[in-house]
């Protein structure tokens, strides 16, 4: 590698492949779009949301991971220009630079499902569901129990609920009937709501079209109504919540959910207790997501597993 | 209906910070409900069926973020939206900057000619750079980075020990310097003890035991976790006990530590000859005749480490509240046959580990992610067995996530996944008040505590929940504000580590039946 003349160089860990190619051809300046402790986030020159990611977080699309545990303390700021080349991310004002050369290039992995039973599925969905029931972060798509000693919602987050509730039971009759109008119609109901930066009702969709997404599903139509509204709607969420769902669309998704879905199916021939054994700690990856975007993320890729089960079994 | 709202354009919080800054506009005085989202079109339509979308909501972007406040029936909404504009300010986006910033420590150093000390809290990989500046510009430096090489953490205490500064850290959380708490720590009375400690949590338990007994604090000076191994050599905390030895004010030392390297204890414990004013050492699991032979006191317990400090500076018939054993009596009372075993879930790393040994001490066999022996290692997605005691501020808990003083999220779910185990008698945990701790440690665990004993009163048993609050009448919240609120909802509250350790202990030792 080449030294560089920069105050502060930082290694980079891997990338992803796409993001090289890119790279190579659309060279110039973005902007830093926000910052948070672990991500920056960066408004590409072709358009495009780049995330340069401390190495702790997994790789995932559209994404740098830097040898670096935070970026808080660097002082980098909402709106500071950024260099983009195949050489180096650069915050020129702060004489620092993430450098790409050496490092490894990241593919999102596919899952194929062809060859996994209705049986399998089923087995699969029912241990996801348990880990999630047991362990997931209520409070999104996953709605708190009616039990002594949960706070009173208020208002908003009550009419956020209800949205999420009806939206997800409309979703999947939509799915059941194969409709893929509804299917639509349904997803933009979910679209945007929620009170986060990736609002629930956007995590549980990419949680389902992330699964539909992968190659021999039976979830075609749900995958090409949410590719029909992500691309017809980019107005509707925001600008971070939308770049995952497209991405998740066309099967691209963090490590952590990658790597779940390929654990489900690798040890899918054990019985409850085994496969949930083993899913068990991807599952706490994928739950620290956020606050509850794991679990609303793991809440649609499960919808998206019993829903192929079902349409399966009435083959 | 009223309603207030606050738009921030192109606001981006992460989730975690949202919900914090709804919980707090939810409870601010004036206010009847707050909704803080991102000003999304479905979100916007939330507000609509409510009556509460303005036109100034309705023009809010996708990238915008919206706090609405519909006031109190009788309050003054105007009044509300600087408190709300505050708790902003306090959670700004990361970016956002200070009031004031320097590009440069020297440039700092050179605007501040008073200033003598520097917190370094950027990234490891420059810790060493900018904390060398600092000591380069003759500040003292605390460094509360950690994953800086032992090397430079040798390096950088060798410069600092050369130019007479402290070179606290790395990894150093709490220290109290002149009566300022840094960081991590407790609001203590000032007094005539001081502490050096290679712990943090121990160093806070045993500030606010001394406070507790009437006691009060000079300085606490931090060393970082590393400092007593045989890399470093206890360079910082022999510096410490030379610094305390020096100040007028410091009348007693107290040294606090995990067990340290032989060699290194040897030379630290040399140290007290030479101090020329009492030295108490709480080294956890270390050695009596090597502590009363170097001519100090030995403390076998944080609390032990409290009282001696007190008793030696002027507070001699100081007494720690006694063991209420009627209480234990009447929990073992109410416990199954079945019911014989502790878990510990603990925010704090030296919290959890006396009250590990208060277990291990009484031959129990105890599993954990901070046991030593490898025999008896847990990993945090491993369940629990036997006695299990957690410390969920090590790094495989924290990995991706924050600390647990400031995000208890990991340990509630674990505490109503411990209610479903027949076998288990108690569950201990310790809430931490103070600087830099969650602002309601004690409000957002009561769901949980109240969910975990209902899980276990449906299957017919009774779940003895015990909670120690690290934390002083001066902390905010308050330590009995946050008491109070356990007792009421009738956990059993311990007052000091050591005897959250004890209790634990005497419930083991008398639940199990013959």
């Amino acid at each position: 590698m080449a030294a560089s003349n920069r105050a502060n160089c930082i290694p980079s860990i891997s990338i992803d492949a796409a993001l090289v190619t890119t790279l190579r051809e659309a060279p110039g300046t973005g902007k830093v779009h926000s910052v948070f402790n672990r991500t920056v986030n960066v408004l590409a020159p072709w358009g495009q949301l780049v995330t340069v990611a401390a190495r702790q977080l997994d790789d995932a699309p559209w994404t740098v991971r830097a040898d670096t545990r935070g970026w808080t303390d660097m002082g980098i700021r909402a709106g500071d220009p950024v260099g983009f080349s195949a050489r180096e991310i650069s915050f020129d004002s702060l004489d620092t630079a993430v450098l790409l050369p050496g490092a490894r290039e990241w593919f999102a992995k596919r899952i194929p499902l062809a060859a996994i039973t209705t049986a399998e599925l089923a087995s699969c969905a029912a241990a996801l569901g348990g880990l999630l029931e047991d362990h997931g972060i209520r409070g999104g798509i996953l709605q708190e129990h009616p039990k002594e000693g949960t706070a009173q919602a208020n208002a908003f987050d009550a009419g956020i609920a209800q949205g999420l509730r009806t939206g997800r039971e409309a979703l999947e009759a939509a799915v059941r009937a194969g409709d893929g109008a509804a299917i639509g119609g349904t997803a933009l109901q979910l679209l945007g709501l929620g009170s986060g930066l990736t609002p629930a009702g956007d995590d549980f969709l990419c949680g389902l079209a992330l699964f539909s997404a992968q190659p021999g599903s039976r979830l075609g139509a749900v995958r090409a109504a949410l590719s029909a509204v992500v691309g017809q709607h980019p107005d509707r969420t925001t600008l971070l919540s939308w770049t995952t769902l497209r991405e998740a669309v066309d099967r691209r998704a963090r490590e952590s959910l990658l790597e779940l879905l390929s654990m489900l199916f690798r040890h899918r021939a054990e019985d409850a207790a085994g496969l949930a054994r083993h899913l068990r700690a991807p599952v706490d990856r994928a739950l620290g997501i956020g606050h509850t975007s794991g679990t609303d993320i793991l809440s649609g890729l499960l919808a998206g597993l019993r829903l192929e089960t079902e349409l399966r079994g009435s083959l | 209906m009223s309603v207030t709202a606050v738009i921030k354009k192109n606001s981006y919080f992460d989730s975690v910070s949202l919900m914090s800054i709804s919980t707090k506009a939810n409870g601010l005085d004036g206010v009847g409900q707050a909704f803080v989202a991102m000003a999304t079109e479905m979100n916007k339509g939330v507000l609509q069926n409510l009556g509460l979308l303005t036109p100034e909501l309705a023009e809010a972007g996708n990238g915008d973020l919206m706090i609405v406040v519909v006031p109190a029936p009788g309050a003054d909404a105007e009044a509300v939206i600087p408190q709300i504009e505050e708790l902003l300010t306090r959670r700004a986006p990361a970016g956002g900057g200070a009031a004031i910033s320097y590009r440069t420590i020297a440039a700092a150093a050179q605007a501040d000619p008073g200033a003598n000390l520097a917190i370094i809290a950027v990234n490891g990989a420059y810790a060493a750079r900018e904390a060398r500046k600092a000591l380069d510009n003759g500040l003292n430096v605390m460094m509360f980075s950690d994953n800086v090489p032992v090397e430079e953490e040798i390096a950088l205490k060798a410069l600092a020990h050369g130019k007479g500064l402290l070179m606290m850290g790395p990894d150093c959380g709490t220290a109290i310097i002149n009566n300022v708490a840094l960081c991590f720590g407790n609001a203590v009375r000032p007094g005539p003890v001081g502490i050096v400690a290679a712990s943090g949590t121990g160093s806070q338990e045993v500030s606010v035991r001394i406070h507790a007994l009437g006691g009060g604090i000079s300085q606490l000076i931090g060393t970082g976790g590393r400092d007593l191994s045989a890399e470093v050599g206890g360079v910082m905390m022999i510096d410490g006990i030379r610094a305390l030895a020096a100040d007028p004010k410091t009348e007693a030392i107290v040294l606090v530590s995990k067990p340290p390297a032989p060699e290194v204890e040897k030379k630290v414990l040399a140290e007290i000859a030479g101090a020329g004013k009492p030295v108490v050492v709480y080294f956890i699991g270390g050695s009596e005749e090597a502590v009363t032979t170097a001519g100090g006191t030995f403390a076998a317990s944080s609390l032990d480490a409290a009282l001696a400090a007190v008793r030696l500076t002027g507070l001699p018939s100081a007494q720690a509240p006694a063991t209420d054993t009627a209480h234990i009596e009447s929990v073992r009372a109410r416990l199954t046959p079945e019911q014989t075993n502790i878990r510990g879930l603990f925010c704090g790393g030296t919290l959890c580990d006396e009250s590990m040994y208060a277990l291990l001490n009484a031959g129990e066999e105890v599993w954990s992610n901070i046991q030593k022996d490898p025999e008896f290692v847990l990993g945090a997605a491993d369940p629990s067995r036997g006695h299990t005691f957690l410390d969920f501020g090590d790094d495989e808990f924290t990995n991706g996530r924050p600390h647990p003083m400031i995000d208890p999220s990991n340990r509630l779910a674990r505490l109503v996944e411990e209610a479903k185990d027949p076998s288990v008698a108690a569950i201990v945990m310790d809430f931490v008040l103070g600087f830099g701790a969650h602002e309601d440690p004690v409000g957002v665990t009561l769901p949980a505590i109240t969910e975990a004993r209902k899980i276990a009163a449906d299957a017919g048993r009774h779940l003895e929940i015990v909670a120690y609050v690290l934390g002083t009448d001066r902390d905010t919240p308050g330590l009995a504000a946050q008491t109070a609120a356990l007792v009421a909802a009738g956990v059993t509250i311990t007052t000091s580590s050591t005897a959250t350790g004890e209790f634990a202990r005497a419930i083991v030792r008398e639940g199990i039946k013959a």
